[in-house]
């Protein structure tokens, strides 16, 4: 009697412990990629150029119009595509800052793609995988600072590897 | 939930030890006693036990996000040996912060128990292990869900839209142990905790199951689950021996 005790205590045991929290998004899971852009030089296309204190504005964010500046020597970015439409606008604004010499310089991104949802887990909940990436380049009034842009990879489906480069 | 659930499973094992406690008293007598029973005067009933398992319908009164009904059943064919099944609906929705899903469906558990516990002449207790398989059919509906993203610049992105997985389904196995006190004659209060291991499932495309009927909650990496139960039966005595 006293061993069907003890493996009743074994089962209780065994119980608590599969009420381990499964539902907290662990920061490690792959969810919805970002975009990861990296920035060369234009005269000399195979050296990393970071672009002089660059900051970056979303159009349709929320609150409307942020972004984020990126900090100086920084030659990549991770950006968020928009996932419930299948188009983001990101203004590009190089020399940024009041201080620089070079005059502020304005180019509007156009990323195009198409989405795809994909069921993650319990915690997570759903991810959007992107396919067919397009950037298109548009010009503001100041000119385009930004000379070309090659899609290394149209299916941003993990944050591995750059996405993008520009060329400046 | 989870602590309405840790009570229950508190209160068992607390019952468990009293009953155990009480158990290892007897176990003294029982020689003695022995002596005086060599005249055989039929007490083992031999009959059918239908009853429903009360845990149910009190968490479906307590929990918003529940309600289940049980039908619990056995029929002694040996000394010690009893072929039981349950038979349950249930309807659970599982209201997490990235998912909201609500399972349907009934289930089925087939097998057997066996009563370790030696009666004192005249008693009907039960302390037994079983076993079952068990079959759940099931519907999940895909209340709401958010895209997940690690940088939430353009806000939380949470679809409303309401997708139906029907036709699904899933196998177990069950060990289960538990007692049966005569509480009066042949009205029974029994307890059991069950741990279960996940056998087959058919998952919905591009989704997977949350919550099984009759198994429980599906705990992603691991196949195992647990249950508990309370139940009041009565049974219906067909002969003596």
């Amino acid at each position: 009697m006293k061993k069907l005790f003890y493996i009743l205590l074994l089962i209780i045991c065994f119980g608590q412990s599969a009420c381990e929290r499964d539902d907290i998004c662990a920061e490690t899971t792959p969810t919805t990629p970002l975009l990861i852009i990296k920035f060369y030089d234009a005269d000399s296309p195979s050296d990393p150029k970071a672009p002089n204190n660059l900051a970056i504005v979303a159009e349709g964010s929320i609150p409307e119009d942020t972004g984020f500046t990126v900090s100086a020597g920084t030659d990549s970015i991770a950006i968020p595509l928009r996932t419930i439409e299948d188009v983001t606008t990101y203004s590009f604004i190089i020399n940024s800052q009041e201080e620089d010499d070079e005059p502020i310089n304005v180019d509007d991104l156009v990323f195009t793609y198409i989405r795809d949802e994909e069921y993650v887990s319990k915690a997570c909940g759903f991810r959007v995988i992107y396919d067919e990436l397009l950037a298109e380049l548009v010009p503001q009034d100041d000119g385009s600072w930004i000379q070309n842009i090659i899609i290394e990879n149209p299916t941003v489906n993990d944050q591995v590897e750059a996405h993008i480069s520009i060329f400046h | 939930m989870i602590k309405l659930k840790h009570t229950l499973v508190f209160f068992t094992s607390l019952l468990f030890t009293v009953i155990s406690a009480g158990v290892s008293a007897q176990d003294i007598g029982e020689e003695a006693i022995a002596i005086d029973t060599v005249a055989k005067v039929p007490t083992d009933y031999y009959g059918l036990r239908v009853g429903i398992d009360l845990s149910k319908p009190v968490r479906s009164f307590l929990d918003d996000n529940y309600t289940g009904f049980e039908v619990v059943g056995d029929f002694r064919i040996k000394k010690n040996y009893y072929l039981a099944a349950e038979l349950g609906n249930e309807t659970k929705v599982t209201d997490l912060p990235n998912i909201e899903n609500t399972t349907k469906g009934s289930y089925i558990k087939a097998g057997f128990n066996y009563n370790a516990y030696e009666n004192w002449f005249g008693m009907n207790n039960l302390i037994y292990a079983g076993v079952r398989a068990g079959f759940s059919s099931f519907s999940q509906e895909l209340d709401s869900y958010t895209i997940y993203t690690t940088n939430p610049l353009f806000g939380d992105d949470t679809r409303l839209d309401s997708q139906d997985f029907s036709g699904l389904n899933a196998t177990w196995l069950e060990l289960k142990l538990g007692l049966e006190v005569e509480l009066f004659s042949n009205i029974y209060l029994g307890v059991n905790v069950q741990i279960k291991r996940s056998i087959t499932t058919k998952d919905p495309d591009g989704y997977a199951n949350l919550y099984i009927p009759g198994f429980g909650k599906v705990t992603e990496d691991s196949t195992v689950g647990v249950g508990y139960g309370y139940t009041l039966s009565y049974l219906i005595p067909i002969f003596k021996k």
